[in-house]
């Protein structure tokens, strides 16, 4: 039973990874959008 | 948009439940396999996750493709971002099921890693969509970068039909589900195998939501910039 939850857990921690990494570079957009915005805003 | 978001959301729901009664039946459900070891009938398992990440893996690949393809056709960026974002999440399962693949292989050939046709094949695989990302960051220029990797995207697609019959074109040890009557299963494993086959799939197009959303923000961001003069 050890290796099917070894797999389960390989295939969850994959996904982890990749949703975390996706959460991150969304927040650091998000904060590089709002700054160029204001940026933008400034300008005008 | 907000009404974009909340189907999101809900199919997020939808999906992470799937995934969850999918598990279910993979450890509790689904009965033993016969005539094996414990180890190796524990191992077996394996299967309903492996396969389906693999299969994702593939579908992935060929997505990027299609991607690239619509992109030399059209020059819209929406398509180069479905193409980079599906070519990421085709990463991130070969990995996955390289790594539950070893698992299995331990009890069933006694080892972690073999250099058979399908694992070599699958490796080269994985490589070249790691290159794709080595060619992407090379390049500065969108709309330049957005053709090269798209030619380069559909090149290194032939290695997934390559990779998908190496253990018909050559002597493997690798299983061969697809050419065995009912896929190698009893009738009891058949549908929780297509119940997980299902599940990661829609988990697929879950996650290619979330990460062309992601590309559509930095495509705002590089236009804001532009505009900006940076």
């Amino acid at each position: 039973m050890i290796y099917m939850a070894g797999a389960y857990l390989i295939i969850w921690a994959a996904s982890f990874v990749f949703i975390l990494s996706m959460l991150r570079r969304q927040s650091k957009l998000e904060a590089e959008l709002k700054a160029l915005q204001e940026m933008s805003q400034e300008k005008r | 948009m907000k009404g974009t978001n909340r189907i999101l959301m809900l199919l997020t729901v939808v999906s992470a439940a799937s995934i969850l009664v999918a598990a279910l039946g993979a450890f509790v459900l689904a009965p033993d396999a016969a005539g094996l070891t414990p180890d190796e009938t524990a191992a077996q398992r394996i299967i309903y996750f492996h396969v389906p990440a693999a299969w994702l893996s593939m579908l992935a690949f060929g997505v990027t493709m299609i991607g690239s393809i619509a992109y030399l056709i059209t020059s819209k960026r929406a398509w180069d971002s479905l193409a980079v974002s599906s070519a990421e999440i085709g990463i991130a399962f070969t990995l996955a099921a390289t790594a539950s693949g070893s698992l299995w292989a331990k009890p069933a050939w006694n080892t972690w890693w073999t250099w058979d046709p399908r694992l070599t094949t699958y490796t080269i695989m994985f490589l070249l969509y790691v290159a794709y990302f080595m060619l992407r960051s090379a390049m500065d220029d969108p709309a330049r970068r957005a053709r090269f990797a798209a030619v380069y995207g559909i090149f290194a697609f032939l290695s997934v039909p390559i990779t998908f019959m190496s253990i018909r074109w050559w002597r493997t040890i690798h299983p061969i589900l697809l050419d065995s009557k009912n896929f190698g299963l009893s009738s009891g494993m058949l549908p929780v195998f297509f119940l997980s086959l299902i599940a990661f799939t829609g988990f697929y197009f879950i996650l290619l939501a979330y990460r062309t959303r992601l590309e559509r923000m930095q495509e705002r961001v590089d236009a804001l910039k532009e505009q900006l003069g940076y």
